[in-house]
């Protein structure tokens, strides 16, 4: 009998183990899903005179908290803070200054825009989003 | 009486493997059924994403409308459209109002998150400021949509 209860016991054990590990991985990847911003950048192989907008959507169904946008440009490694506008989802705008980062959070449906510097080539240019809990890069010419 | 413990054991054994199993299983089922609809809102926003053609967008310098038909197969919610000539664009941005909806029905409510942007509809959307529409005639008016979903780039062609 002693035997028996032990392996009940074992058996029920080590499946509430197993069923707890499974949860948590879907609910990390299930976060992992929800958070998401899409980056659009202008075409890395164009012959610009005049600055081109950066759009930075939050696509995902949570808020990107404690939100910071940074730059890079080709063979400069120094971030830059961009000034830009940020558009919530009642059409409002706000301006953000370089200084404003980071912004409290970044709530779905909402995006930020921005201007890079006139240049001849955007191929290099990196833009990174960098949240709480949250990373996203895209460099301008490199695919995703 | 040895006989009748030795199935009780039996019994015993074969109860804990059909509850191992049990919780195994159902387990397994719950952990499926939650990547199944992680995958699916994931696929869902896919498609909602797919608006094919969203540039068939023209702007009217004489009326001053921006004309933005949904080619989407999900509808969109919460539709904002932002312009800006590309010669001075952070001085002219601005989001453009809506004047109409495509049908009678349908008026001016799109940023309403309960009236979704839909297939085939057709927003008319005020011309931003005189500087913007100056950008028109010269085709050099920048503008994209935002939506709940999706931001993209308009393709804009002026109505000659």
């Amino acid at each position: 009998m002693a035997i028996v209860a032990l392996f009940y016991t074992w058996a029920t054990a080590s499946t509430t183990q197993v069923s707890s590990a499974i949860y948590t991985d879907a609910a990390a990847a299930e976060q992992r899903i929800l958070a998401s911003v899409a980056i659009l950048t202008p075409p890395p192989i164009n012959i610009w005179d005049s600055n081109q907008p950066v759009i930075i959507h939050n696509n995902g169904s949570v808020p990107i908290v404690n939100v910071r946008v940074i730059y890079t440009k080709p063979g400069d490694p120094t971030p830059i803070a961009p000034s830009g506008k940020l558009i919530d989802v009642d059409g409002n705008v706000f301006d953000i200054n370089s200084t404003d980062w980071p912004l409290e959070a970044l709530s779905p449906g909402e995006a930020i825009i921005f201007w890079l510097p006139a240049d001849s080539s955007y191929s290099g240019y990196t833009i990174t989003v960098i949240g709480l809990k949250f990373e996203k890069s895209v460099t301008i010419g490199v695919a995703e | 009486m040895r006989g009748i413990s030795n199935v009780i054991t039996a019994l015993f054994v074969v109860a804990a493997i059909l509850i191992a199993a049990y919780a195994t299983m159902s387990a397994y089922v719950r952990h499926t059924s939650d990547l199944a609809s992680a995958v699916k809102r994931v696929v869902s926003r896919q498609i909602r994403a797919t608006y094919v053609s969203y540039g068939t967008s023209e702007c009217n310098t004489s009326a001053g409308v921006l004309k933005v038909t949904y080619t989407g197969i999900e509808p969109e919610y919460l539709v904002r459209v932002v312009c800006y000539d590309v010669a001075d664009p952070p001085s002219t941005f601005c989001v453009l109002p809506y004047i109409t909806g495509g049908t009678n029905s349908m008026s001016a409510q799109y940023l309403d998150s309960s009236v979704p942007f839909l297939r085939d509809v057709e927003l008319n959307l005020m011309a931003c400021p005189a500087d913007l529409n100056a950008a028109c005639a010269t085709d050099k008016l920048g503008c994209y949509v935002i939506g709940t979903y999706k931001a993209q780039k308009l393709s804009v062609e002026k109505v000659s």
